[in-house]
């Protein structure tokens, strides 16, 4: 069979590789299971021409292609067509995504594909489509591309949970999942092919060697102690850049992504338009003005996030820089691919430190690199949101029992733990909302039917649901357009609200001025002098990998007198006045100014384990002697600021370390109220309390606006066993303070030995602490003592 | 009783931590967007919301009413939130409320109270379009001519903002101008707009037993940095 696929093959001039063939076999031994390859090496081929060769029965859907970004949509459809022309002639692949029109997608229910190209959210939309099932009666293969992407992340459980069932429509169903490496490709397989299933791993990786270029200043200058922006090196930068090379500069924030774009517009004025900025807050239309132009060649530099990481499908760029903090090993690896044009090819990157520490940090991700060592994408547990947002699409058409739908859900990986008291809970949630008998008299999503098939209980339910389907949640944002009319893109608005008309600021690499907000969003117009405030994102936070902290830890304390990149100076000056921890120790300085009592610590962990540690020592030092600490927190460690004087090292106990009650006292060390009702946004979102979107009909739906924070309250004051409360916390302390690495953080800490340091003068490492002093507080006041507090500080 | 009395227009006025405001003289219990059947509302919709808020409200109203022994409760608008949450139980509850406190209701028609096209069975009321003139005292329900009288305004869902000691806090808040008192939500249920108070006006804010005054404009304003006035964001 797979004889045509080499006539093919042969006729394009191509051999087919190793892991393709391997991935051919498997699908003809009925196997299902994971691709770990790179993008762009075939894999597409790899998984589906097998599936193609064999032969396809006419207007019956035979695969299902998915992927999460569905600007990829349509460049792999064009090349599945390509093969099914030469292989299965006659056949069509079409996409359904939300770009599709409606009227495209009624037409593919009657004259369905052979092969549908599709994202995970129109999938699930499909499902609750009018007899859906019956258009998935001969599906044999479904594809489901990066699923590196999705893993760890809700759109991946959303995912699995669609592919759990299809694989109940279709028993003999085989699922290939796409991956570039991770650290745990073992998850990633299981959770591909479902619980109690074998699967088959295909591995393609040929080693990537990346090649790394540090930028450093000329004549001997000093890297920076401290910041974030790396611009003092921009002169040095603009010697590598050339209109003539494709170059992309990736930053780790917005706000740097605005400021390098506008000293590069401003000093290379005559690069116009083929110097370009691409962020996840420009409106749709211009980031696919830049997509397209970066394609096409048109645009030669680019200044981007991670929004271009993804979803951008390009011919390879001659140079990509990264500027600040490389954060991850994984990240770092794709980046450096941008520039490989043939697989097996070298690939390179430019490395623009913008503070001296994260020299060190590259030089970890090099040996992580040699080392083979990455990330690895932990699997979620069970998110009750999800499955409540799921069942939901199966009772809009499909219907189900309880007993089918326990065992389909268990099937999943991430769901491989739920207990039926769980299970029965979420059915009761969508049945009666959950709480006491009675709560909610006039809810109900879904209802048993005499036959025991659980249903939507009404047609407004299915309109609501299918609008407001999936995980993805974009911060609150709101649209920023010009007083004359033109839209420039979309802003958080948290930040748009704190602004007063006639503030100036950076946008889109334009210096704007408020001129008002109304309902739709702020209104602008350009400002005749430069910005007075800059946006500051919410992005940024994602801390140094755990992975590439365990490279950093050793390799700081190996280095010697030539360490490179004027690294020594500043090592050596921390060790003339404090000592630089080897791999076992953990340094903490003792340093007493005019502010108080400083503890400065060196966990080397990364910033949101040193903000949970910062607060966990914090509570548990104030929990023996009453006190107030002010915390400042970075990737390598953290200050507690007393101005009470204090003896650190005589308070100092083992007890700190205790993994014991850490949730709790993390929990009762911050206002975790805040944290939860903010993070229960999203759950409400996917969990079905809130919706997002409404049909035409503007005028009613407005009676059902809420926030998130206010159902929050609702439901803790009135139905307080709500388990949907219970994920809020769980994932608080999972996403904000990474409390698997917390708890292994400490567990480290216990092992090692503590070099304690009584500073005269600020070391090098505190100083870059003192420079980001960020305060937090703690509280255990009532509402109205803080109120009153506030006030007694007004009436000052 | 942890009430403030302030004096509006020559008239002692009580502003009572249950988010209502009291009249001494003509023994009237004052407050606005009750939203009643809004929970309701959002369960016909299927999204599950406690009808417990109902009862919370209602017994805080009636804590009011007995604590100041009021002899009219006057709503200045949305009583009611939508026609579809106005469900059989929620108007026997609010039926039974009236049988309870024994206290007859003037309502001033808001925008929402048009799912109220007739008074429902055992809730005693009356309904009044526009506004009514008591006194020195206007009210209505949304802002409109006052015709020379000092104005009580529902509608707002007036929030203010306070900061300071590291800590800030959005709440509900009696918004005192020198022509008109913009009463706070009744509804723990409802979201609302931050206001933006002027250099003479007055804040007080219900928290949990007691009234607390704001500091007026001069420091405020750093606390309520500005959202556009709440009409055009509704």
């Amino acid at each position: 069979m797979s004889g045509a696929i080499e006539t093919w093959f042969a006729r394009k001039g191509w051999k087919p590789l190793a892991f393709q063939t391997a991935a051919w076999d498997a699908y003809y031994e009925g196997e299902s299971g994971l691709l770990a390859v790179p993008t762009g090496s075939g894999k597409t081929y790899a998984a589906t021409l097998a599936a193609i060769a064999e032969g396809l029965p006419k207007n019956k859907l035979s695969i299902l292609y998915l992927t999460p970004l569905r600007a990829l949509a349509r460049d792999i459809s064009l090349s599945l067509q390509e093969a099914l022309d030469a292989l299965a002639p006659g056949h069509k692949v079409e996409t359904r995504t939300g770009d599709t029109s409606s009227h495209k997608k009624a037409k593919q229910l009657t004259r369905v594909p052979s092969v549908m190209v599709t994202t995970p959210e129109s999938l699930a939309v499909l499902l609750c489509q009018k007899d859906s099932a019956e258009m998935f009666s001969q599906l044999k293969l479904v594809v489901a591309d990066e699923w590196h992407e999705l893993l760890g992340t809700k759109r991946g459980v959303f995912t699995e949970l669609l592919l759990a069932r299809l694989r109940f429509l279709r028993p003999t169903l085989r699922t290939w999942a796409l991956s570039a490496t991770i650290g745990n490709l073992d998850d990633a397989l299981r959770s591909a092919v479902g619980e109690g299933r074998e699967g088959r791993m295909i591995r393609g990786d040929h080693k990537r060697p990346v090649d790394i270029e540090v930028i450093v200043p000329k004549g001997g200058e000093w890297i920076p102690w401290g910041g974030h922006l790396g611009l003092y090196c921009l002169e040095e930068v603009l010697e590598y850049l050339d209109p003539a090379d494709a170059t992309i500069l990736f930053t780790n924030t917005r706000n740097q992504a605005e400021r390098w774009y506008q000293a590069l517009s401003i000093i290379k004025e005559e690069w116009g338009d083929k110097l370009a900025l691409h962020h996840g807050s420009l409106h749709s239309k211009e980031r696919e003005r830049v997509e397209t132009g970066v394609k096409d060649g048109s645009i030669r530099i680019v200044v981007a996030t991670s929004s271009l990481d993804l979803g951008v499908d390009f011919p390879a760029v001659d140079k990509v820089f990264q500027i600040g903090s490389p954060k991850n090993v994984a990240r770092m690896v794709q980046r450096a691919g941008r520039t490989r044009h043939r697989p097996g090819e070298r690939s390179r990157l430019f490395f623009v430190p913008s503070q001296l520490l994260e020299c060190a940090e590259i030089e970890a991700v090099r040996a992580a690199i040699n080392e083979g060592q990455v990330e690895s994408r932990p699997l979620l547990d069970r998110p009750f949101d999800v499955l409540a947002q799921h069942l939901v699409t199966l009772a809009c058409e499909q219907g189900f029992t309880h007993r089918e739908a326990f065992r389909e859900v268990k099937s999943a990986t991430s769901y491989r733990n739920i207990e039926t008291r769980e299970f029965d809970w979420v059915l009761d949630f969508l049945e009666k909302g959950g709480g006491a008998l009675g709560a909610y008299p006039e809810y109900r999503k879904i209802k048993l039917d005499e036959e025991g098939v659980f249903r939507v209980a009404a047609p407004r339910i299915t309109r609501l649901h299918k609008m407001n389907l999936g995980t993805i949640h974009e911060n609150a944002d709101m649209e920023v357009r010009f007083l004359r009319g033109g839209k420039i893109g979309r802003m958080e608005e948290n930040y748009l609200s704190r602004l007063e008309p006639g503030d100036r600021f950076y946008f889109a690499g334009r210096s704007l001025e408020l001129v008002r907000l109304d309902e739709k969003g702020a209104i602008v117009k350009r400002a005749k002098a430069a910005p007075d405030t800059m946006p500051a994102w919410q992005g940024g936070r994602m801390p140094l990998s755990e992975t590439l902290c365990a490279e950093l830890r050793p390799l700081l304390a190996s280095y010697a007198v030539n360490a490179p990149y004027g690294l020594s100076r500043l090592l050596v000056q921390q060790r003339e006045r404090s000592a630089v921890p080897k791999d076992t120790e953990v340094l903490l300085e003792a340093f007493k100014s005019k502010d108080g009592s400083h503890l400065f610590v060196y966990p080397f962990e990364g910033r949101l384990v040193h903000e949970a540690l910062a607060a966990l020592f914090a509570y548990r030092l104030a929990r023996h002697d009453r006190n107030t600490f002010s915390i400042s927190v970075n990737e390598y460690g953290f200050e507690l600021l007393s101005s009470k004087e204090i003896d650190f090292p005589s308070l100092f106990r083992d007890r700190l370390l205790s993994s014991e009650g850490v949730d709790e006292d993390i929990l009762s060390s911050l206002n975790h109220t805040e944290l939860e009702k903010r993070q229960f946004r999203e759950i409400a979102r996917i969990g079905g309390l809130l919706y997002t979107r409404y049909p035409g009909k503007k005028k009613t739906m407005r009676q059902l606006q809420s926030s998130a924070a206010l159902l929050f309250e609702v439901i803790r004051d009135h139905d307080p066993a709500n388990l949907l409360l219970a994920q809020a916390r769980r994932e608080v302390l999972e996403t904000q303070f990474q409390l698997v690495r917390l708890q292994n953080a400490l567990e480290r800490m216990r092992a090692s030995k503590f070099l304690w340091q009584k500073l005269e003068a600020p070391s090098p490492f505190s100083f870059a602490l003192m420079l980001e002093r960020l305060s937090t507080r703690i509280s255990t006041e009532s509402l109205k003592d803080r109120v009153e507090r506030m006030r007694a500080e007004w009436l000052k | 009783m942890a009430e403030v009395r302030v004096d509006i227009a020559g008239e002692e006025i009580w502003l009572m931590p249950e988010r209502t405001a009291y009249w001494p003289r003509l023994g009237w219990l004052i407050c606005a967007d009750l939203h009643w059947g809004k929970a309701e509302t959002f369960q016909h919709w299927g999204l599950p919301v406690p009808s417990a808020v109902l009862e919370k409200d209602l017994a805080r109203l009636s804590s009011a009413i007995a604590q100041t022994g009021a002899t009219k409760i006057v709503v200045i608008g949305d009583l009611v939130h939508a026609r579809v949450g106005l469900s059989e139980g929620v108007r026997e509850r609010v039926a039974n409320f009236f049988k309870a406190v024994n206290v007859p209701m003037l309502l001033i028609r808001g925008n929402h109270d048009r799912a109220l096209r007739e008074i429902p069975a055992g809730w005693v009321m009356e309904i009044i379009e526009g506004s009514l003139d008591e006194g020195p005292f206007r009210f209505r329900h949304d802002d409109g001519p006052s015709g020379g009288l000092f104005q009580w305004l529902g509608h707002l869902h007036p929030l203010w903002v306070t900061k300071g000691a590291g800590d800030r806090l959005r709440l509900p808040c009696f918004w005192i101008q020198e022509r008109a008192l913009t009463l706070p939500a009744f509804s723990a249920f409802t979201a609302g707009q931050v206001v933006k108070a002027g250099l003479r006006d007055r804040i007080f804010l219900p928290v949990e037993d007691a009234v607390l005054e704001a500091p007026g404009a001069r420091k405020g304003r750093r606390a309520s940095r500005s959202l556009p006035p709440a009409e055009k964001r509704t």
